[in-house]
């Protein structure tokens, strides 16, 4: 194994760890917002779901 | 999920498969440094996309503060928040790669420092954000504070370039005697690619979730 290699392993693994977390999250918040705005556009009687798609 | 950010998502997925592929089966181990010197792969796009981040929540803010649309303000605060995620990975990298070389962790220099203080600065602003209720304060507010802490980005750039420090020398637009052997460059280049791709379909996500918050906090309001 080269000197250094598990710096380099570590690295790596920090940034695409950190990337998949950052997604997940995302995710997550992005499930949460969308069951929120539905549950209180519902008791207001509106307009249907929001369809909480990724936008600009 | 639209279009583009189906073809964003493709190019930052096959991007980092392909970037990893040059870096570990391409591009050469430096002569000096060994094999360590490849974090810089993924330590510089990072930063730079991290300052891009922060340059897109100044230039946002300002316009926020020109006409007071809050879809300006949403986006300010979505490139902030992607932008720490950047800068995070910068300084947890950046000790990682100078563990082996420099043989400490970290060390008070002003490259080191005022990266630190960049970090910080867009940690409070998002602070910020989660302590003031008032819908148009916060993005006045934010808007200032972003445009202020983007002051401390062009100090960080130049922080190696005016005064000796612990961190490398710039080896990209550093001046004469800088520079990098051609695959490297190539290397680098495709990472900035690939973090930016990467960059934008997080700031497109993540400005769709502030659009669905303002929306419940409108709800919440109506309601009451």
């Amino acid at each position: 194994m080269p000197n250094n290699f598990w710096w380099l392993f570590a690295s790596y693994a920090v940034i695409w760890s950190g990337m998949f977390i950052f997604v997940m999250q995302l995710l997550s918040r992005q499930a949460k917002l969308r069951r929120e705005v539905d549950h209180l556009l519902r008791e207001r009687g509106g307009r249907g779901a929001s369809d909480g798609d990724i936008q600009a | 999920m639209k279009v583009i950010d189906k073809i964003l998502l493709g190019l930052s997925a096959t991007g980092m498969i392909a970037l990893m592929y040059l870096v570990f089966m391409v591009v050469p181990a430096d002569r000096a440094q060994g094999i360590v010197q490849k974090v810089f792969y993924v330590h510089v796009p990072a930063a730079w996309v991290a300052f891009t981040a922060f340059g897109v929540t100044g230039f946002f803010g300002l316009r926020y503060l020109m006409t007071r649309d809050l879809r300006f303000d949403r986006l300010a605060a979505s490139s902030a928040e992607v932008g720490v995620y950047y800068i995070t990975m910068v300084l947890i990298t950046g000790p990682l790669w100078a563990k082996p070389i420099w043989g400490i962790f970290w060390t008070w220099d002003l490259r080191l420092t005022t990266s630190f203080i960049l970090w910080l600065l867009y940690l409070a602003y998002l602070i910020l954000r989660r302590s003031v209720g008032d819908r148009e304060r916060r993005a006045q507010l934010s808007a200032v504070v972003g445009l202020i802490s983007f002051l401390d980005v062009p100090i960080v750039y130049m922080a190696n370039r005016v005064r000796a420090s612990q961190h490398p020398a710039p080896v990209v637009g550093g001046g004469e005697g800088s520079g990098l052997e051609p695959i490297m460059l190539f290397t680098l280049l495709f990472g900035l690619f690939v973090f930016s791709t990467t960059f934008v379909l997080l700031l497109r996500a993540r400005n769709g979730q502030a659009a669905l918050e303002d929306e419940i906090e409108q709800l919440y309001l109506q309601r009451d």
